[in-house]
């Protein structure tokens, strides 16, 4: 009975959880550098940094196949879809490392961007 | 018994320890002079604010891609190659085709083939290791 209580506690927590990152994010155009021919401050109030977000992709594994991709950001608590968001720089490395018996590889992305935003 | 067992341990960690290489590659990508949008997806913005979805404008005009070797070495702590700006070659790649903006682009991080062999001398604070960077998406030429 304490299982099936717990088992079923355990799935309303996922679902609310899932349903609460659902509400949350919002798939934003993703600009790599500046977006030229962005509107000038004289066509809308506010164009600014909004928000900042740094996200670090990381893919370790055993043997040679090691890459990491920057390709979709979602950020969280954007819900207009006005907003851009705007990598800056992309902070890249990846090494191989041998401890015997072992070789091991990583490819790891430090994303620095800002969130925009046009009203 | 016991004894023994810690010390073979003890050695055979010490020997790995050792044995040890590592190579590595590491930079900073930027891309502060872009001339033309370069988006992640198929979404782009038009200068009133509204969204235009690339993806239904037609046929891309072909596939671009920047491509840098980011080195480094003292085991990958010292980056040799620091900030590159990949804004140059996409803006001559796009140009190439005709094109003025990028849509689906990805920036691809991977260990450079050499690294594969040279981490046998890695052992060594001097030998250089580096990772491939490439920015690459789909060219496409739209009214923005």
């Amino acid at each position: 009975m304490n299982f099936k209580r717990t088992l079923l506690s355990g799935l309303c927590l996922l679902l609310l959880g899932c349903a609460t990152t659902a509400t949350q994010q919002v798939d934003i155009p993703v600009y790599f550098g500046p977006r030229p021919g962005a509107p000038a401050s004289k066509d809308f109030n506010n164009i600014a940094a909004r928000d900042s977000f740094l996200l670090v992709g990381v893919r370790n594994s055993a043997g040679a196949d090691q890459k990491s991709e920057v390709e979709k950001v979602l950020i969280n608590n954007t819900k207009s879809t006005k907003d851009w968001a705007t990598i800056q720089e992309v902070d890249v490395s990846g090494y191989t490392i041998i401890i015997l018996p072992w070789m091991f590889g990583t490819a790891e992305n430090s994303v620095k961007g800002k969130v925009e935003h046009a009203q | 018994m016991r004894n023994r067992i810690s010390f073979f341990v003890f050695v055979a960690i010490f020997a790995s320890v050792c044995t040890s290489c590592m190579v590595g590659g590491r930079g900073t990508a930027t891309f502060d002079q872009v001339r033309y949008p370069i988006s992640g997806t198929t979404t782009l913005l038009k200068k009133d604010g509204t969204t235009l979805n690339a993806a239904s404008a037609g046929k891309p005009l072909g596939h671009v891609q920047a491509h840098k070797f980011y080195w480094a070495m003292l085991y990958g702590s010292v980056s040799l190659t620091g900030k590159y700006d990949l804004s140059q070659d996409m803006n001559a790649a796009v140009e190439e085709v005709g094109g003025n903006a990028v849509i689906n682009a990805k920036l691809t991080n991977t260990q450079c083939p050499t690294n594969y062999v040279l981490v046998v001398l890695g052992i060594l604070p001097f030998i250089p290791g580096c990772v491939s960077v490439t920015l690459e998406g789909d060219a496409v030429k739209l009214d923005l």
